[in-house]
């Protein structure tokens, strides 16, 4: 079949025999089908003048022999590469080649097609092999050759040079072109570029109309230079006249018009089967969808109040169940067996009613933040997520801040400590700084706790919208605080956020539970054991009080917590907390260490302050019948849920006073607490406040280390400010008609102090920029 | 459509953006993206960089409420590109060589 050439010649031989010239992408598999072509006696031969090895081989089709070439791989006529690449251009252009075979990855298509169009330009007669048509069918795709032999003008061979496949039809149809010379059909660049390509060929002296019109290309792609002064002049006007016209390089618009030739036409050689066809057409329907630029961050807003209120809703059907049946085991059950083991009551009380009682209540809050957290995975695991981060990216930056400060956001509903330290991944020092004084306004898990314990004493039919409300008003916060201080103290511009998108992909069943669980475990061991001590501790606290006669033992309502809490409740009024609410206000001055204590607080006081006698519930307690009435809690909140499908918004309780008093309704001793020592509004203005102050001292930490002490400081007395500022507004103006002069007193005092802390933040800019300081962060441990 | 101006109109308005957002927003493969982008680098307007950025599976990883562990795994090094021209600079920068790609089968995926 072939003859071998073990000497070193030039191409250019004395026999009369064709030249194939096989040009392609690297890696396309040229070689592969040179040795499938010319067998195991391929030539390698150094070319004179050039230093790159080049293969030739002969190949019998038919009654006669043809030489092969094997060129380096090339991307582009144009340009690019190193030396190989320029020889095998050169050949390509300017070598005797009486056929050329494009090879083509079918799996990489409109890629490869790119280097096609030029092949086609040159007018040389030339055929397309599509090679690793098995790649692209494992990929899903339909490989329909005659469409692009029909596109092209070309005849196509589609093979499998690995493994032979093909190689019959590919000899056949080398040897018909051979003989009958196919030249195809090259791109057509819309009138204004034709109209320059003809003017250009127009002023060309000689060859062939095809050699003219590749030449007039390269010339008005800046490759070559015109020699002939008349052709310069031609160059020159048709240049001037489409810059003037259309604004774009005619170097950039052929290209362009190449890479559109190129996507259409593997557009109609491939198409999508299967389940991978699925797959991309699901990827296309839902990438125009989530990252519009309009419907972007309204889906992704949509999305996370979806995902508070079904698992709110959700969360409902069980929590009671959680609620009492813990009730009895750890409360009543817990206390009963260490009375009847003759502990003392003080002992089984603290036990029983404050670890056992702060245990009950974080278990009850299972269901709906187990919801949450296996949605979040959800989403995580499907490759939302990442989208959502880009699509609101747009929106960070219209407001002033970095792209990617969305990212330690997201991270802010776990916990604020490792989104603070997550900000590292901004390198911009401004941005980063921007980005770590949002964090404290992100509703973080142990928040959670408080809002569901709010929502279901005061929002039970529509705490999700609730909980969905307050993690919207921290997202705000965060993003008005960045955008102020970005317009105000720390002026300047914001970079943009870059990601690598992950593929949609259909979430594990597996990994979404196992992710879910190991979340829900840290959270239920870190914020169980803080409520569990701090109940304990809020067992004894109270038991102690300043009386004439110094430091005694006094009953709760005497003791230092509720005399120190006292002194502070006046700070507290305005908001909506009355003189007797003083657990409230300790609640509020135990969670700037942790937010989880907060629940804990309230709950140890409240059951102090309530139980009359607090071993009743211990001496003779019906375990089986609670339980039995927890489990009976299960199908009246599932048809409550399936009910209230219709009303997602939770509208239907507001209709009447006794809905809402429904819907307020607690069982427990704390949450009747809670319920009697707040209002609906009062109740909401203390969880904005509770959402906007000190978010915890961990972060307070971490703050300091990753921003300095002044700026940790500036944070701190901010937050508590805009909370208390907040909270107030919206208190007094819930009850603006009862009081509305000290009410428009009170609001006209937080909006005159915003306006000066306003005009300081931006006095505090000019300074800076007048006489910048060494670096943003004093006394960071960065 | 015009691709190649999509891409580097898409590239002017976000300043810098990784192939693969490019590729989901503009609907095309990553391989034709990263082609594109290269002729706009030869062409002076683009500029090719590896930015710190955030693993698109790591955004909410967090969600523990303890968790300090996953902060130093959401900054990896990407591949970027960062718009770095203005349109009379490109005009007056005509390619000598126009494309160099860097990975021949990179990243083809749609």
């Amino acid at each position: 079949m072939s003859a071998c050439h073990t000497e070193h010649r030039k191409i250019q031989s004395a026999e009369n025999i064709p030249v194939i010239a096989l040009a392609g992408n690297p890696n396309c598999g040229k070689t592969t089908l040179f040795n499938l072509l010319t067998g195991a006696h391929q030539h390698v031969g150094n070319w004179p003048g050039v230093t790159v090895e080049q293969r030739s081989g002969t190949t019998q089709l038919r009654a006669r022999k043809a030489s092969v070439m094997d060129l380096p791989g090339i991307y582009s006529l144009l340009g690019g590469g190193g030396e190989d690449q320029t020889v095998a251009r050169d050949f390509l252009l300017n070598g005797r080649v009486d056929l050329i075979v494009n090879i083509v990855d079918a799996s990489n298509l409109e890629r490869h097609l790119v280097l096609t169009a030029e092949l086609l330009e040159t007018g040389r007669p030339m055929i397309l092999v599509l090679n690793m048509v098995d790649e692209a069918e494992a990929r899903g795709l339909d490989v329909l050759t005659t469409a692009l032999s029909h596109s092209l003008g070309l005849p196509v061979v589609p093979m499998v040079a690995r493994t032979g496949k093909g190689r019959r039809d590919l000899l056949e149809t080398l040897a018909q072109a051979l003989e009958t010379p196919p030249r195809g059909t090259p791109p057509t660049y819309g009138p204004l570029l034709e109209c320059a390509l003809d003017a250009l060929a127009a002023s060309m002296p000689g060859g062939s109309p095809g050699y003219r019109r590749c030449a007039a290309l390269r010339l008005l792609e800046g490759h070559v230079d015109p020699a002939d002064a008349a052709i310069k002049q031609v160059l020159h006007q048709v240049t001037t006249d489409m810059e003037r016209h259309g604004g774009e390089m005619p170097a950039d618009l052929i290209m362009d018009r190449r890479f559109d030739w190129a996507r259409e036409g593997a557009a109609s050689a491939l198409r999508h089967n299967g389940r991978a066809g699925m797959r991309q057409r699901i990827t296309d329907l839902l990438d125009h969808v989530v990252l519009n630029d309009w419907l972007g961050v309204p889906v992704f807003l949509l999305t996370l109040y979806l995902i508070f209120v079904v698992s709110f809703s959700g969360g409902n059907i069980f929590l009671d169940f959680f609620d009492q049946a813990s009730a009895a085991l750890l409360i009543h059950g817990v206390g009963h067996v260490l009375l009847e083991a003759g502990l003392p009551p003080w002992l089984v009380s603290m036990v029983a009613g404050g670890a056992g009682g702060g245990l009950n209540l974080v278990i009850s809050f299972i269901p709906p933040i187990g919801l949450t957290f296996l949605f979040l995975a959800l989403l995580d695991d499907s490759g939302y997520m990442a989208r959502a981060a880009y699509a609101m990216d747009r929106l960070m930056r219209r407001l002033g801040l970095p792209g990617n400060a969305l990212v330690p956001m997201i991270i802010g509903f776990g916990c604020n400590v490792p989104a603070i330290m997550g900000s590292r991944i901004i390198e911009d020092p401004r941005g980063r700084l921007l980005t770590v004084l949002m964090q404290p306004f992100m509703s973080c898990s142990a928040r959670l706790t408080i809002y569901m314990a709010f929502a279901v004493v005061f929002f039970r039919s529509n705490g999700g919208q609730v909980v969905f409300a307050l993690y919207v008003l921290g997202i705000i916060v965060a993003l008005l605080t960045a955008w102020l201080l970005g317009k105000t103290a720390l002026p300047g511009e914001a970079l943009p956020f870059v990601m690598e998108l992950p593929p949609y992909r259909l979430p594990s069943v597996r990994s979404v539970l196992l992710q879910s669980w190991q979340r829900l475990k840290v959270f239920l061991f870190r914020v169980g054991r803080v409520i569990a001590a701090i109940g304990v501790v809020l067992f004894i606290l109270p038991g102690v009080g300043w009386t004439d006669h110094g430091l005694q033992n006094t009953d709760i309502n005497h003791s230092l917590l509720a005399q120190g809490s006292r002194a502070l409740v006046p700070i507290f009024e305005p908001m909506g907390i009355r003189a007797d609410n003083w657990p409230a206000v300790s609640g509020l001055i135990a969670g700037a260490a942790a937010k989880e204590i907060v629940i804990g607080t309230l709950n140890g006081i409240y059951q102090r302050q309530n139980a009359a006698d607090l071993m009743a519930n211990y001496r003779d307690p019906d375990i089986a019948g609670q339980l039995w009435s927890a489990v009976n809690t299960i199908p009246a909140n599932a048809l409550t849920f399936v009910t209230t499908l219709n009303d997602p918004l939770g509208l239907s309780a507001m209709g009447s006073v006794s809905a809402i008093e429904q819907s307020s309704g607690a069982e427990r001793a704390t949450l009747r607490a809670i319920a009697s020592g707040f209002t609906t509004l009062s109740a909401f203005a203390y969880l904005v406040f509770v959402l906007l102050y000190v978010p915890c001292a961990s972060t307070m930490g971490a703050l300091r280390r990753e921003v300095g002490w002044g700026w940790m400081g500036f944070s701190l007395c901010y937050g508590v400010c805009l909370a208390w500022g907040a909270s107030t507004v919206i208190y007094q103006t819930g009850t603006f008609v009862e009081h509305p002069a000290s009410s428009a007193a009170c609001i006209a005092g937080v909006l005159v102090a915003f306006a000066a802390l306003v005009l300081g933040l931006r006095i505090h800019g000019r300074r800076r920029a007048r006489s910048p300081e060494p670096g943003l962060f004093r006394g960071a441990a960065i | 459509m015009n691709p190649l101006f999509a891409v580097r109109e898409l590239l002017r308005k976000r300043e810098m953006a990784t192939a693969s957002q490019m590729a989901a927003e503009l609907h095309l493969s990553i391989g034709l993206i990263e082609d594109m982008l290269a002729y706009w680098q030869h062409r002076g307007v683009v500029k090719q960089i590896f930015a710190a950025a955030a693993r698109g599976d790591c955004a909410s990883a967090c969600d523990t409420g303890s968790c300090h562990r996953c902060a130093p795994a959401t900054a990896a090094s990407v591949q970027a590109y960062r718009w770095c021209g203005h349109p009379e600079s490109a005009a007056a920068t005509p390619p000598t060589h126009v494309l160099h790609f860097r990975h021949p089968r990179h990243g083809v995926t749609r």
